[in-house]
């Protein structure tokens, strides 16, 4: 099977895996309960669901130490089946001594196995058509979504899946340190690098333990199910928010198929990284707030009605009472009583449309804090945004204290693992440091957060794509620090420093002048910090505009509001103020303010969010002139936008494709060549476990955790250094293989001759020294693996039956050795550079 | 009272059932033709077209040679010429080095040096020259650990780290597996029982090996020495291999080389060597009975005093049961060497009565009756035989007897014996428990055939089973022996049956078991194999995966092929069969043989898009 074929099957059965547990097995369990709410709701709702049940299901075994792929199938099952009984009150009794009945009678003869056979048949035949014409009827109503959801599924696919099967390998340096991370799980040993939150390894984790795909195959190719995920989420939450049907696809096609984002704010969704993993959960979590307000709004609306009636009948009724019909007053207080208990149940319903969202925005945000802090960082200026939208309903009682409870539910749900281990010793993994000081006031900055990370350089914190050398302080495309810096803002105290204190006090129409004009300044900055961090439009004044419609949504939102489409308005201006703040929160260090996010990570996330603010703001745009409609008309008005809509969807395609903003496929490249990952993949797929070693620079060691050991290559020729008389070199395994490049790739680094193939020269030099990742970056790279080589073919003249060639290609070779465990091999011998050529060059220099 | 009718049909059905059961027998007996041996049949190959060296240009052209220095009739020489013949190579001895000249015309296979005979770090130049034109070097054994220890060249030559000991007594001796047929063994002795095993030379010098190295035969340390000094990469080497210049360097530390159990040891070095090898072989594995049946009872006080039973009817009722079942259980063919009487002065006389019983016995399980002509000391051979003649003559049988048992004392009158007495007339091969540097096969004369008793199936010392490994990795050949002497004149408690038995089924099961691909055969079968191995010339040659071997002399033949991860794919003119791993039994059916290799693990392909 070639490599290709495999890729693709691999991904087609992590996708089924991941979306079985997250989607199916939800839809099994709610799918009665839910079944009147809209598709997409669903979704967002199953999705949730799924992943927050196997990310805590994991914490908890976890903890617990009992994590084990017995125990999570236990875990995942067992449970699903007993909510599923109980949420749909499924008669289990009657339904086994049915079953239990047929058995009998199966086993008694009084029922052929034909029959039998004919029953079950039946019932999949009846399974399968009740699909069919559910998929049908789906098509058919649908018929503009379908074939838009397939458009986008196949431009992601074309964007990102073919990347997949060019390069095999990682394509960000600190997977290597998440995949560390995910082996530990296998042990129970989940805050082995300290405590973090490990809600993406949580999830790659249950899908290698209950599913049996390899870790390192889920973290190769995992990267591009999330990224379907994360456009799905963008799309769901449109959908679900907009008055237009189709609205909403221009929001995620301007996301996906548009080079209207620099490049940096979606190359890293090339990578299975945490970070982009936890980006799927915070538009769930702002849907699910917006609709709580919503759903709440109606609940309470209803029930005041509802009381409006009661009362008046109470008041018949003790009219009556007074009247002398005792018995019948009785009865009549009774059944109030009864319906007083029905009104409290109902409000306790879990399935109420309000507690629906209220719990999705539960699980969603303990998610974003469970993944990755940045998510919730996002998600929480959402939040605040939201609170000032929505102030008129969140301030209110019956609206504040859920608000409250739930948040703190979520966050302490999310924080509960993490505290108790922090509770019982395990310290704080660097990340994380830095983000509790920035939270306690510690000395926040990203150059800080770059020192805490220093000695984990993999910590998550920094990770680097192949080709790829971005850091703080640095920016994308050429773009020169002094263009924006010269239009930082002033800190207070440089005003300070400014004022003169003979001078007369500033008159009104100074002050607002002065106000008019640190306000202008600000604007300024924001568009700049934007125009260089995050959009690369193809006119001018784009960003300008773009920031102007964020204003826009509020002005439009206090224009709902006033005609009493109260939630809708509530939402825009939620939205416009959000996106303010995201970006506030991106221009935080030209205000002086601790920058809580860099600039490249933060242009993540608002190019993320952003789409959500142009779709509303097209939605509200096309919705005016009929959201004064009612009734029938609102129907054919309905049609109207919704054709508007479509419309505005297929020019703002023909536009990107006219005007050649079309996003190309990026050729990440990866941390390590495609032969290697051939290799590994057969190592895996033909040796029996742990009977080999792997003797190779760095990136092994935890791709075949579970299957077999690796030996750094550094410390395999440091070993051999100048002592090759007394020293022995054993590995303690039958086979070992040797993986060498040829032309070594370029690790992060590169250098002046980069791209040259191993030589006699490269291994003459002196070996580098230390044990960090730098002896296999640059030049050093080659220097390893060019003593690598002759070391290897000297070996292999002395032992020609013993080390074949495993693979061979121009960039790589791979050499298999077979060795008597009772006797092993002693690699430690003159191999020509480790003695004189090692003198030799250090006199030369 | 019985009706005339019933009578009639108890009376028919007892006659029916008298018939089916006394049918058989009547027909099996009638049909038997147990008085004609069967193995004896066809013409066979005469020692006179036997391979010889000198005369190689007959056997296809020049034979490829090897090149021995060592000192005239040492244990090494002799054991290095004997490999020459069965592997069909030349040999040329040169008392020193300086009497030979490495030349580029015709190089030799292989290098072998008695050390005891060279001044090894005087000879560093020749061994250069050597290994630079990639000839395989030998070392047959070590000099002093002080020369060794002398020379840092003579040690970088032999792949010899350090001298941790000059001399260290091991606990046991670890063969690893590869090396010789029938994989790894671990000849250490942990338990009593183990230690009446151990009879293997345990103090050697202690050479720590260098890297790249290969061992395949290692002295164990004492698990306290293991602890504190050494890890196993560390223990005394035995056998080693090390890569010098172009060349493999192997290396005998010990004296495994003075007895014929070299020969198996020089062919797996050849193996190790190259990327083939393969070589003719026997294939036959005989278990030989001997003084089987007993027909005189000389000892019958004693048998009746151990088993209650006299001489023929412990033979008749206890030992030929369990020795038929184990055969028919391990699909062994017995050779039974029948012995008329011992002592031929006691005055028992022999029963000739229950030959005709054996014969059809040994049929029957596909066994070989031969002569057993041990006696006493007492007795003279002459004597002895020609009461035996007049004994199986008068028995009437017209058995052709085609294989004897003699004693290696007797071997020389032998000869002269055999055309003199109607009784051995027909008999072409003699087996004999012969000392270790006697050739394992041979021919006695032109007619007849010598095979060497290669172990003893009761007793089975870890040295037998080192010697089992070497001769069946040579010549894929055994001929073990069951003395039943013993038992029928017991001296202690190990010479009783239920002993006796136990031990050799035991031994039979366990030891013979990898060897079970190898073909059992009776004498007269084997001395077929023999004549065919002994007189058989070949050439082979390796062309990619191709390898062609032509056949000189012989109708067809049997060799083992061995391989580095390599197997069989395809061949014409014979047929395989896998011994174990990277180790095929071929059986060369005409006189050009083409068999086709592939690699059992292909170099993985990658090609990028």
């Amino acid at each position: 099977m070639s490599m290709t074929t495999l890729t693709l099957c691999q991904l087609a059965g992590m996708s089924c895996a991941y979306l079985s547990v997250t989607v199916g097995l939800p839809a099994f369990v709610f799918g009665r309960k839910l079944c009147r709410h809209r598709a997409p709701e669903r979704f967002l709702l199953y999705f949730m669901t799924g992943n927050f049940f196997i990310m805590n299901l994991v914490f908890l075994l976890q903890l617990l130490k009992i994590s084990h792929p017995v125990t999570l199938i236990l875990g995942t099952v067992l449970p699903a089946i007993i909510i599923r009984i109980k949420v749909n009150h499924i008669p289990v009794k009657e339904k086994f001594q049915n079953f239990t009945t047929s058995l009998r009678r199966l086993a008694g003869g009084q029922m052929g196995i034909r029959t039998g056979i004919y029953k079950i048949g039946g019932m999949v035949r009846g399974l399968l058509c009740r699909f069919c014409r559910w998929a049908g009827f789906y098509l058919s109503h649908h018929f503009f979504d379908c074939t838009l959801i397939a458009l986008l599924l196949a431009w992601l696919w074309y964007i990102y899946g073919t990347n997949l099967l060019e390069y095999y390998g990682y394509k960000a340096s600190d997977l290597l340190v998440h995949n560390y991370w995910i082996n530990a799980l296998s042990d129970n040993d989940i805050f082995v690098a300290g405590v973090y939150p490990h809600g993406f390894h949580c999830v790659i984790y249950y899908l290698h333990a209950v599913f049996g795909i390899e870790t390192f195959v889920l973290l190769r190719i995992f990267a591009f199910v999330q990224n379907v995920m994360l456009h799905l989420m963008l799309l769901s939450v449109l959908r679900l928010c907009c008055r237009s049907r189709y609205s909403a696809y221009a929001g995620t096609f301007a996301f996906a198929v548009g080079t209207y984002f620099k490049s940096h704010t979606y190359s890293r969704y090339y990578a299975t990284l945490p970070q982009e993993f936890g980006i799927i959960f915070i538009l769930p979590a702002i849907y699910f707030g917006f609709a709580f307000f919503e759903e709440r709004r109606k609940e309470l609306k209803a029930e005041t009605v509802n009381e409006a009636g009661r009362e008046g009948e109470t008041e018949t009724g003790r009219t009556g009472q007074e009247k002398g019909k005792g018995k019948e007053a009785r009865k009549q207080a009774r059944k109030e009583k009864r319906e007083a208990k029905r009104r409290k149940k109902k409000e306790r319903d879990i399935f109420s449309p309000a507690s629906l969202a209220l719990a999705g925005f539960c699980m969603s945000f303990s998610m974003t804090l469970a993944v990755h802090f940045y998510g919730t960082m996002v998600a929480g200026i959402f939040c605040a945004a939201m609170a000032c939208g929505y102030f008129f309903l969140f301030l209110r009682k019956k609206y504040f204290w859920k608000v409250v409870s739930t948040v703190t539910v979520s966050v302490v749900i999310a924080v509960m693992p993490m505290l108790i281990a922090f509770l019982g010793g395990t310290p704080l993994q660097g990340s994380l440091g830095w983000g509790m000081n920035i939270i306690f006031g510690g000395k926040g900055s990203a150059q800080q957060q770059q020192e805490v990370q220093t000695p984990e350089p993999a910590g998550t914190g920094n990770e680097l794509l192949p080709g790829e050398g971005l850091t703080e302080g640095e920016l994308p495309e050429g773009n020169s620090s002094a263009a924006w810096t010269a239009e930082t803002i002033p800190s207070q105290d440089s005003y300070a420093e400014q004022a003169v204190p003979s001078a007369p006090p500033p008159s009104l129409r100074e002050k607002w002048g002065n106000f008019w004009e640190k306000v202008t300044r600000a604007w300024r900055a924001m568009e700049n910090r934007l125009q260089n961090y995050v959009f690369s439009l193809p006119f001018q004044n784009g960003v300008h505009w773009i920031m102007i419609s964020f204003l826009g949504l509020i002005g439009m939102g206090g224009f709902y509001i006033l005609t009493r489409q109260v939630c809708y308005g509530a939402m825009l201006v939620s939205t416009g103020l959000s996106m303010l703040f995201m970006c506030v929160m991106l221009s935080a260090s030209t205000f002086g303010l601790p920058s809580l996010m860099d600039g490249n990570r933060g242009s993540i996330y608002f190019a993320y969010t952003c789409p959500v603010a142009l779709a509303f703001a097209l939605d509200a745009v096309l919705y005016l002139p009929f959201s004064p409609l009612r009734g029938k008309a609102w129907k054919v008005g309905r049609v109207i936008l919704n054709g508007l809509s479509l419309i505005c969807v297929a020019g703002f395609l023909y536009y990107t494709v006219t005007a050649g903003c079309l996003k190309e496929p990026r050729h990440t490249g990866a941390q390590e060549m495609n032969e290697t990952v051939v290799c590994l993949t057969n190592i895996i797929k033909n040796e029996k476990d742990f009977t080999w070693t792997i003797v190779s620079a760095n990136d092994e060691l935890r791709m075949g955790w579970d299957h077999g050991y690796h030996y750094e290559t550094i410390t395999f020729l440091q070993e051999m250094e100048m002592a090759p008389t007394d020293t022995l070199i054993r590995i303690p395994t039958q086979v070992v293989y040797f993986f060498i490049e040829k032309i070594p790739v370029d690790y992060n680094v590169s250098y002046a001759g980069s791209g040259q193939a191993i030589s006699e020269e490269g291994a003459s030099y002196m070996l580098p020294r230390g044990s960090g990742i730098n002896v296999y970056q640059g030049m050093n790279r080659w220097i390893v693996m060019s003593r690598m080589y002759y070391w290897a073919e000297r070996f292999r003249q002395l032992c020609p039956n013993e080390m074949d060639i495993y693979m061979e290609t121009d960039n790589f070779i791979c050499y298999r050795l077979e060795q008597d465990p009772n006797r092993l091999y002693n690699f430690a011998l003159d191999y020509g550079y480790n003695t004189w050529g090692y003198r030799a060059v250090e006199t030369a220099e | 009272m019985v009706s005339r009718r019933n009578f009639f049909s108890i009376l028919m059905m007892m006659a029916v059932m008298f018939f089916m059961f006394q049918f058989s027998q009547v027909a099996r007996e009638g049909q038997s033709n147990y008085n004609t041996n069967i193995y004896l049949d066809g013409e066979v190959l005469s020692g006179d077209g036997r391979w010889r060296a000198e005369d190689s240009d007959m056997f296809g052209g020049e034979a490829g040679y090897a090149v021995l220095f060592a000192g005239s009739g040492s244990p090494v020489e002799t054991v290095v010429s004997q490999w020459c013949e069965y592997t069909k190579r030349r040999l040329v001895v040169c008392g020193g080095v300086e009497d030979y000249t490495v030349s580029g015309d015709s190089l030799p296979e292989a290098v072998l040096v008695d050390s005891s005979a060279v001044d090894l770090a005087g000879a560093m130049e020749t061994f250069d020259e050597i290994t630079e034109l990639g000839i395989t070097l030998i070392f047959c054994n070590l000099p002093d650990p002080q020369v060794i220890r002398a020379s840092g060249e003579l040690r970088k030559l032999l792949g010899i780290q350090s001298v941790r000991q000059d001399n260290i007594e091991v606990e046991g001796i670890h063969l690893l597996s590869g090396f010789l047929l029938g994989g790894e063994s671990m000849y250490l002795a942990e338990t009593e029982e183990q230690e009446k095993l151990q009879d293997l030379e345990l103090n050697v010098p202690w050479y720590i090996t260098a890297g790249g190295t290969k061992t395949y035969m290692v002295g164990e340390l004492d698990k306290l020495l293991k602890d504190v000094e050494a890890k196993n990469e560390y223990f005394p080497g035995l056998i080693w291999r090390n890569g010098y210049h172009q060349a493999s360097v192997f290396v005998v530390n010990g004296n495994y080389m003075d007895s014929m159990q070299g020969i198996g040891i020089l062919d797996a070095m050849m193996y190790e060597a190259d990327s083939y090898a393969i070589y003719p072989i026997i294939n036959a594995q005989n278990i030989l009975i001997a003084d089987f049946p007993d027909f005189a009872g000389e000892n019958d006080t004693k048998m009746q005093e151990l088993y209650s039973r006299d001489t023929k009817g412990i033979q008749q009722n206890v030992f030929w049961p369990a020795l038929s079942g184990m055969a028919l259980r391990s699909q062994y063919r017995l050779t039974c060497l029948m012995a008329a009487q011992y002592d031929y002065t006691d005055g028992v006389e022999p029963v000739a009565e229950t030959i005709p019983f054996y014969l059809q016995q040994f049929r029957e399980s596909n066994a070989e009756a031969g002569l057993s002509l041990t006696h006493a000391t007492d007795t003279d051979l002459a004597d002895k035989l020609e009461n035996d003649d007049a004994f199986y003559n008068s028995a009437g049988e017209p058995y052709l007897f085609g294989a004897v048992f003699a004693e290696e004392q007797d071997l020389e009158r032998l000869g002269r014996e055999l055309s003199d007495r109607t009784f051995l007339k027909n008999v072409r091969t003699i087996a004999c428990e012969t000392q270790e540097n006697v050739p394992v096969v041979s021919y006695y004369n032109d007619d007849v055939t010598l095979q060497s008793i290669t172990t003893l199936a009761p007793v089975h010392k870890y040295s037998d089973n080192l010697r089992l490994k070497c001769y069946e990795t040579a010549l894929g050949y055994s001929n073990t022996l069951v003395d039943m002497h013993n038992i029928l004149w017991p001296e202690d408690e190990e010479d009783r049956w239920e002993n006796a038995s136990e031990d050799m089924v035991s031994n039979l099961d366990t030891y013979w078991k990898p060897f079970s691909e190898f073909q059992n055969t009776t004498l007269s079968e084997s001395d077929a194999r023999i004549r065919s191995f002994l007189n058989l010339g070949y050439q082979d040659e390796r062309e990619g995966d191709i390898i062609r071997l032509k056949l000189f002399h012989a109708g067809e033949g049997w060799f083992l092929l061995r391989t580095h991860g390599e197997r069989i794919a395809d061949i014409s003119g014979g047929e395989y069969q896998e011994a174990e791993t990277d180790a095929y039994l071929v059986h060369a059916l005409s006189d050009s043989v083409e068999i086709t290799l592939e690699k059992e693990r292909g170099i993985l392909n990658y090609e990028p898009d």
